[in-house]
């Protein structure tokens, strides 16, 4: 059989079912209209001999077409031996038990005194009650058992079964006026009367129950979906199988015509998959969901769970980790008590209850979910006597946004420059900084404002002015193109939020080696920059406090110089964002060489980095990347 | 014991009926049989409709229809939730294959050849017949039993090996750490036609 698809027809049950479905529709009713007639009258009893020699005859010959149709005929016997779950078994009694009545009371009415005028009439009466009930039995089973393929869903109604009895009755009885008309006689003739009138609202009726049954059949896919509570968001449909019964016989006409169904292939039923994840033990977006990380090839890898409290001090670079070890981001400092949020649940993500629509058909409903969306909250950063600021970033790292940010905006020139710096203790949004000698360090006046975006230049009133003013950095890195790879995977690695919430930018600050020394994620790429520079910043510095520089991997010779003016020096920065001009002006600040980025960049910075001395790479892709301005650095290109 | 289930990605699978001709070839079944097969489709409407393949194969249900509409008993579900035909107890009635509503059943009373009429059976067919009368009998309901005999060896499975698209993952559903229930989880594993209450354990990962 070739694969079901594009309207196949039934092909497994061949034409020995349906002349055996005839067949057991033929006898079935026969067998229960003669016997009716029995007890209805003595003048009828010609139609109860009639039917009782249709009957066992027919059963006989349809139970020999059934068995030449099985696969393995000789084990035919084992067909009864599972009643409890299989209709086929079921049959297998049903039918058998009717055959043996049938003979039982065809030997007795014509062979034996039992039958005739003055025999024990109550005998027969027993026995043709009994044969009645397994007669309709065998008419209907039939039609539960096709009802009961969950393959074929043409039959997949409640109205087959009374097709098939109602249809088994009307063969039947016109088998049996048939039979009397060949039998002649007076009795006959008698009784032609009153069958013919049953004969036409017997026909009545089945054209009823045909109809009853197209119609049912014909509404199954969308009363299927209606009973599932708008659920049935398929995804794709793939045409199904053309049904067809394959059988033309008792059951007559509902059966010779294909009929095209859609096939739900799938469905995103909320009740079925609320099952699956509670076998699956998945709450949407449970922790142990993050620390999987895709490795190059996109197979999986679990990462080991996040190490104990205390294990590892200092900031936690790994949003990963962030997320699955409170303690650990909670690292214990002098000047920052808390950062709201509880210890389940960190304060920069939150679970938002949400819809998911598909975009591709718009009969599929909506799914309710549960996503993880980041933080976006106001930080202010109030220096003293100076300005306050206030950016909205992701609430990480804040004491690294706040030193990193007043240093590349150039408000202070290293962390030496800073006396005070604390997180408020009535306002856990607001950083409190307190400069050395509490002079203004910075050029422009008037810049109390909200940063939406720290652009390095904000509120600045002359552009050309501050680009001028930018330093250049030194020339001491040198990298290969695979280094870039290297750190790219390593960046890719670590970003944890992306991974759960999607929406941060990514910075990380790398050495000639290729080592992460510091890394960060925030909403904005600015903010995301500065968090790595501060965190490189507040390295080894006591305003730190505990947050020792231990993931600040430093190497022993390129110990960066936080009082220098260049403090990251030989450094290069990896960046998910584009490589606009307040991005490569917040590297020269920190006197990183290579500024490399994942997206495009623009004139401007091309023309900052030209000036500031600064490599600047962009397009970096696994294979790829586009070196605009002093190339030299990178190994292979200066010539 | 595992609960043996796997996971098809769609968004990986592009249709190669690599796993059609792997598992033909492992399981020796005859021409027109197909344990694992690949139905194509057409995906959404107008503009936004793609071509989309479908592997499909047993879904190795929690609550097989197969198994209860069989009369005699043959199939049967092991405790490690695969589904298999004892060949010696099935009488052929193939009511299975029309209650099993993924199509994933198959009959067959004779080998036909894939030559014209009329031309013996070639050698390679003698062989491969032999084989399918040996592992899944004649004339009796044959299905996919997840390469049961290659994973007792802790081998993939024949359309796991072939696919190279490294579209399917086998693997135990009950082991949290499991490649299949990692999958699950993080793609949001979807079954075919939850609405039949098989509880089918070879789990979609949707295209889109």
């Amino acid at each position: 059989m070739d694969p079901k698809v594009n309207g196949q027809l039934q092909q497994e049950w061949s034409w020995q079912i349906a002349i055996y479905l005839f067949l057991g529709g033929v006898g079935g009713g026969a067998y229960t209209i003669g016997a009716i007639n029995s007890f209805l009258g003595e003048h009828l009893g010609l139609a109860t001999t009639i039917g009782l020699w249709i009957a066992f005859p027919a059963l006989l010959i349809g139970t020999i077409f059934l068995i030449t149709d099985l696969g393995s005929p000789s084990r035919a016997l084992l067909a009864g031996k599972k009643p409890g779950t299989s209709w086929i078994a079921r049959g297998t009694w049903i039918i058998s038990i009717f055959m043996v009545l049938s003979f039982v009371h065809l030997v007795l009415d014509r062979f034996t005194s039992v039958g005739q005028a003055g025999g024990n009439g109550l005998l027969l009466d027993v026995i043709a009650g009994a044969g009645i009930v397994f007669a309709v039995g065998t008419m209907a089973y039939t039609g539960i058992l096709l009802g009961a393929s969950k393959g074929i869903p043409f039959w997949r109604t409640g109205v087959v079964p009374v097709v098939f009895v109602i249809s088994a009755l009307v063969t039947g009885h016109f088998a049996l006026m048939l039979g009397m008309i060949l039998a002649g006689g007076a009795d006959a003739a008698a009784g032609m009367q009153t069958m013919a009138l049953e004969a036409v609202g017997m026909v009545v009726l089945e054209v009823l129950a045909i109809f009853f049954f197209l119609q049912a059949a014909y509404k199954v896919p969308d009363s299927r979906e209606s009973r599932r509570g708008g659920t049935a968001a398929a995804q794709a449909d793939v045409r199904g199988r053309v049904l067809h019964p394959g059988s033309g016989g008792a059951a007559g006409a509902h059966g010779d015509r294909p009929q095209r169904r859609r096939w739900r292939q799938w469905s995103r039923g909320a009740r079925r998959r609320a099952r699956s994840d509670r076998r699956l033990d998945t709450a949407p977006g449970g922790p142990d969901l993050w620390r999987v990380a895709d490795d190059e090839r996109g197979g999986l890898q679990v990462s080991p769970d996040p190490p104990a409290q205390g294990a590892q001090a200092g900031y936690r670079p790994d949003a990963t980790e962030l997320i699955t070890g409170r303690e650990a981001i909670r690292a214990p400092s002098r000047d920052e008590p808390t950062m709201g949020g509880t210890k389940n649940q960190p304060d920069f993500v939150t679970y938002v209850p949400a819809h998911r629509i598909s975009t591709g058909e718009s009969s599929l409903p909506a799914t309710p979910e549960k996503v993880c969306v980041v933080a976006e909250v106001p930080l202010t950063i109030d220096v003293e006597g100076v300005e306050t600021y206030t950016i909205l970033c992701t609430p990480t790292d804040r004491l690294a946004l706040a030193v990193g940010f007043l240093f590349t905006e150039g408000v202070i020139d290293s962390t030496a420059d800073i006396e005070v710096l604390k997180v408020c203790e009535d306002d856990l949004d607001t950083i409190r900084v307190r400069l050395a000698g509490n002079r203004p360090r910075i050029d422009d006046a008037g810049r109390n404002l909200l940063i939406v975006s720290s652009c390095g230049a904000c509120g600045s009133e002359n552009l050309r002015q501050r680009i001028e003013k930018l330093p250049q950095v030194g020339d001491t890195l040198r990298i290969e193109g695979d280094l870039l790879r290297t750190v790219y995977f390593g960046l890719g690695k670590r970003q944890g939020l992306f991974k759960a919430c999607g929406g941060t930018h990514a910075a990380a600050i790398f050495d000639a080696e290729g080592n992460i020394v510091s890394y960060a994620e925030d909403g904005g790429r600015h903010n995301a920059l500065d968090k790595a520079i501060g965190k490189c910043l507040l390295a080894g510095d006591p305003l730190a406090g505990d947050l020792a520089p231990g993931d600040l991997n430093f190497g022993d010779s390129a110990s960066p110089d936080p009082q220098a003016g260049s403090p990251l020096a030989g450094h290069g920065a990896a960046l998910t964002c584009r490589l606009s001009l307040e991005m490569v002006s917040k590297c020269a600040r920190a006197g990183i060489e290579v500024a490399a980025a994942v997206s495009a960049t623009t004139s401007l910075a091309i023309d900052v980095a030209q000036h500031c001395n600064i490599t600047l790479c962009a397009f970096v892709r696994e294979t790829r990347a586009t070196v605009f301005t002093y190339p030299h650095r990178i190994v292979g290109t200066s010539d | 014991m595992p609960r043996y289930g796997a996971v098809i990605d769609l968004k990986r699978c592009y249709g190669c009926y690599a796993c059609n001709m792997a598992c033909k070839t492992a399981n020796h079944t005859p021409p027109g049989v197909f344990w694992s097969r690949v139905l194509k489709g057409e995906v959404g409407t107008f503009p936004n409709a793609v071509r989309q393949a479908l592997p499909m194969l047993c879904m190795q249900c929690a609550e097989p229809s197969c198994m209860e509409v069989c009369p005699t008993g043959a199939t049967q579900q092991s405790d490690n939730g695969i589904v298999t035909v004892e060949k010696d107890l099935c009488m052929g009635c193939k009511y299975c294959i029309m209650g099993c509503p993924y199509g994933a059943r198959y009959s067959v009373e004779e080998w036909e050849s894939y030559f014209p009429d009329g031309l013996e059976l070639s050698p390679l067919e003698e062989f491969q017949k032999k084989a399918w009368e040996e592992k899944s009998g004649v004339g009796v309901a044959t299905k996919c039993d997840f390469c049961l005999d290659r994973l007792e060896e802790g081998r993939e499975t024949a359309c796991a090996q072939a696919c190279p698209a490294n579209a399917r993952t086998f693997g135990d559903l009950d082991d949290p750490n499991s490649e299949v229930s990692i999958l699950i989880k993080r793609h949001r594993g979807q079954v075919l036609n939850p609405e039949f209450g098989n509880e089918p354990k070879v789990y979609y990962l949707l295209p889109r």
